[in-house]
């Protein structure tokens, strides 16, 4: 990436590669899946209080982790106001990316005439995975975040062969979903040096 | 025999000095930046960026406004429609400078 390319990327991109602010989110999830949920059936009705109680505590600490990274990103790399609402750039993975929404589209009408929730887990790792249709990332990131939505989608159908109530998909979501934010931060990192709060 | 360089079309010298390019370009792919976001993007110092800054915008290139957020200043930095102009201009200039060295024998 050329020095024009670099700083129209970064400009561009800057609130997307501030992967640290979302990290704690993953952990209470990896938390919940491992700690709590094979406890989940013994609890009965305590479960669900418990469940909420987690879940409330996770917001609470996951608004106040995003407060501090903001102010944190704020005040070593900046502030600046977005160009304007970008979807995917056109280009190599356009194609791929008309195909594979209107296949999912598909996929939701039927299963919504089935009144299945199947489509939810591939639905949520296209989502996760769309840096890779935006030709403007940098190829690493790109296959990254195609590595992450891929095992995603596979560990959707593998939770189900083993029968294991979705717990190895959710794992797989929050591993992936922690590894590619802590990725970005290190790519922030390698295309901006923060300023020093000591000036 | 023409004089050296003649023959290429003449380049703005303020938008093509590298700082001051470099600035350009951040604020060109977005709406407007701050003071840091700009130190950080394009690694130059508080004081050159300053300089580069004031230059800017004495050219009418940038609009600089002074703000307070959360008790704190904030520089805002925004490119002016005549900056955007121009930077499209120097653009279309170095493309043509390319070609006519690609095409120039030797």
């Amino acid at each position: 990436m050329n020095d024009k390319g670099r700083l129209t990327y970064l400009a561009r991109n800057y609130y997307a590669l501030q992967g640290v602010r979302f990290a704690p989110l993953w952990i209470a999830g990896l938390l919940l899946v491992f700690i709590w949920m094979p406890h989940f059936e013994e609890c009965n009705c305590i479960g669900w209080g418990a469940l909420y109680t987690a879940i409330a505590v996770t917001a609470i600490l996951e608004a106040v982790w995003f407060w501090m990274a903001s102010v944190y990103y704020r005040r070593r790399f900046g502030w600046l106001e977005p160009a304007k609402l970008r979807l995917a750039t056109p280009g190599s993975g356009n194609l791929f990316w008309w195909v594979s929404i209107l296949g999912l589209l598909a996929w939701a009408v039927y299963c919504r005439v089935n009144h299945s929730a199947a489509f939810f887990p591939y639905f949520v790792a296209f989502v996760m995975a769309q840096p890779v249709f935006d030709g403007e990332n940098p190829p690493a990131r790109r296959i990254e975040y195609g590595i992450g939505g891929v095992l995603i989608a596979a560990s959707a159908p593998f939770s189900i062969l083993i029968q294991n109530n979705g717990t190895i998909y959710f794992a797989t979501l929050c591993v992936c979903m922690l590894a590619l934010s802590i990725a970005d931060h290190l790519l922030l990192l390698t295309l901006m040096k923060p300023v020093g709060t000591d000036d | 025999m023409t004089e050296a360089g003649e023959s290429f079309p003449k380049v703005d010298r303020m938008v093509h000095e590298p700082s001051r390019l470099a600035i350009l370009t951040v604020l060109s792919a977005c709406s407007s930046a701050d003071f840091v976001f700009l130190q950080a993007a394009t690694g130059l110092t508080k004081g050159n960026l300053f300089v580069q800054l004031t230059r800017l915008e004495e050219a009418g290139l940038v609009h600089v406004e002074k703000t307070v957020h959360c008790n704190k200043p904030r520089t805002k930095v925004e490119l002016s429609t005549w900056g955007k102009r121009q930077l499209s201009d120097y653009w279309r200039t170095m493309k043509k400078i390319q070609a006519q060295a690609e095409i120039q024998p030797g």
